[in-house]
């Protein structure tokens, strides 16, 4: 194992990857802090990690795990604790951003993470339908509907979009 | 044809403010950390939970098209052997309790092969092997909740599993819940005797937990002894039902699809012995 390439691999794809994560918690010091977990995991499984095809795509899959199991437990006190302490650090998105989040919580989170990882973390329709283990169609079907449900909270008019 | 959706999502995260990051160090530091405390004192309860759950399959299964789908806490090495033939599918009509002879020591795996876990069939019609990820919750944050309030203090403690050989599976279908199976490899049956004994004390101690905002849970034992050496079946409030199994050294836990009732829970604890049976020498 090597620190080195571990390193350079942290360094390389965290900012890229807090942005998918940070659309799937909506709040930028929980996207930190689930991601640095994820990336500790990584480096402890960095044997296999590192000969993965895609790194990042673990990484940001443990991610997406951890951030939606501490959202189905959030506003526990020692959350609110850390979140507490930590809020100043980090100045608030603008405004488009808090909507994008705010209409992203309220899609189903298949749909969101189908959104997130086509439309923010730039991956293909074959590329999500692997690595979330379904169809492409189903993958396409959420996207579709992602979409229409998004466009709907933030009341913007959405076009007929095709997923070739 | 783009329209202004478009633009938001591809504009997502453009502006977003400066990070103070943890170092690489600070980072590898953390992964160290976890994987003493995994070690140390990480109990059963939770450790089998978590490994049923969407945040922590420990093995790492091939999804379509060669990539990847990981386990969160990758230690465990899936088995490369090639599986014995298998018996057709399993029929089972009594509890089958594959003590070994007391003339023959107990087998320690060294892997769980592939078929040694459940088939879609051994359950019910129109499920499949799946990768996909049920983002759905784990009775075993219940556990920690109840970890964390005192009302148990986690005694008798776990054996050691982090590095145990071990496999999961999970078996969907559509529009409806996930079956989900881990098998590990204890040491020793006196191990996989102490795994069981610390899920069965977690689940009558943290019988009624009261979670966040007024949330209340409630583990009850439904039903024992119907599969493998020894066996419970626990009811996590209406969300499912929970099996732990002992097999010799090997411990079986099953997380239920939401609407399986007891019989058929038992009909497929009782298969999933079968397999494993069928596959190893572990009975």
């Amino acid at each position: 194992m090597s620190p080195p390439s571990f390193d350079e691999f942290y360094l390389g794809s965290r900012q890229r990857l807090l942005r998918c994560v940070y659309a799937v918690t909506g709040d930028m010091q929980d996207a930190q802090d689930v991601l640095q977990e994820a990336f500790a995991r990584a480096w402890q499984n960095w044997g296999k990690v590192a000969g993965y095809e895609d790194p990042e795509a673990w990484v940001r899959t443990v991610a997406f795990r951890i951030a939606i199991s501490r959202w189905r437990r959030a506003k526990n006190l020692i959350t609110a604790h850390r979140r507490h302490g930590a809020a100043d650090a980090v100045r608030p998105p603008d405004e488009n951003t808090v909507a994008l989040v705010t209409a992203l919580r309220g899609i189903p989170e298949e749909q969101r993470k189908a959104i997130v990882l086509h439309h923010i973390a730039g991956r293909s329709v074959a590329e999500i339908a692997a690595e979330t283990g379904v169809a492409e169609g189903t993958v396409k079907a959420r996207l579709s509907r992602g979409r229409q449900a998004l466009a709907q909270l933030l009341r913007t008019e959405s076009t007929g979009h095709s997923y070739a | 044809m783009r329209d202004d959706l478009d633009q938001q999502l591809d504009d997502f995260g453009t502006n977003m403010p400066a990070i103070d990051w943890a170092s690489p160090t600070e980072i590898r530091k953390r992964g160290d950390r976890r994987r003493r405390t995994h070690t140390a004192g990480m109990t059963a309860a939770v450790v089998l939970a978590l490994a049923l759950a969407a945040g922590t399959a420990v093995t790492v299964t091939q999804g379509r098209g060669g990539q990847v789908t990981p386990g969160v806490s990758g230690s465990a090495t899936p088995s490369a052997s090639a599986a014995p033939s298998l018996s057709p599918s399993p029929a089972v009509s009594s509890s089958p309790s594959m003590s070994p002879s007391s003339s023959a020591p107990p087998v320690v795996l060294t892997s769980i092969p592939v078929a040694a876990m459940l088939k879609p069939e051994d359950y019910a019609a129109g499920y499949r092997v799946t990768t996909e990820d049920e983002m759905g919750e784990s009775y075993g944050f219940d556990m920690q909740i109840c970890l964390e309030s005192e009302q148990w203090d986690g005694k008798p403690e776990a054996p050691d599993m982090v590095d145990r050989p071990r496999r999961d599976r999970r078996l969907g279908a559509d529009g409806r819940g996930q079956l989900r199976q881990n098998v590990v490899a204890m040491r020793s049956v006196s191990s996989a005797k102490a795994a069981l004994k610390h899920s069965r004390t977690g689940f009558e101690k943290c019988a009624m937990i009261e979670a966040p905002e007024g949330r209340r849970r409630a583990f009850e034992i439904v039903a024992e002894d119907f599969a493998g050496d020894e066996s419970f079946m626990v009811q996590w409030s209406s969300v499912q039902l929970l099996v732990f199994i002992r097999v010799g050294t090997v411990v079986i836990t099953l997380s239920m699809p939401n609407d399986a009732k007891v019989p058929k829970t038992t009909q497929t604890a009782q298969n999933a012995v079968q397999r494993l049976c069928d596959a190893t020498a572990a009975c």
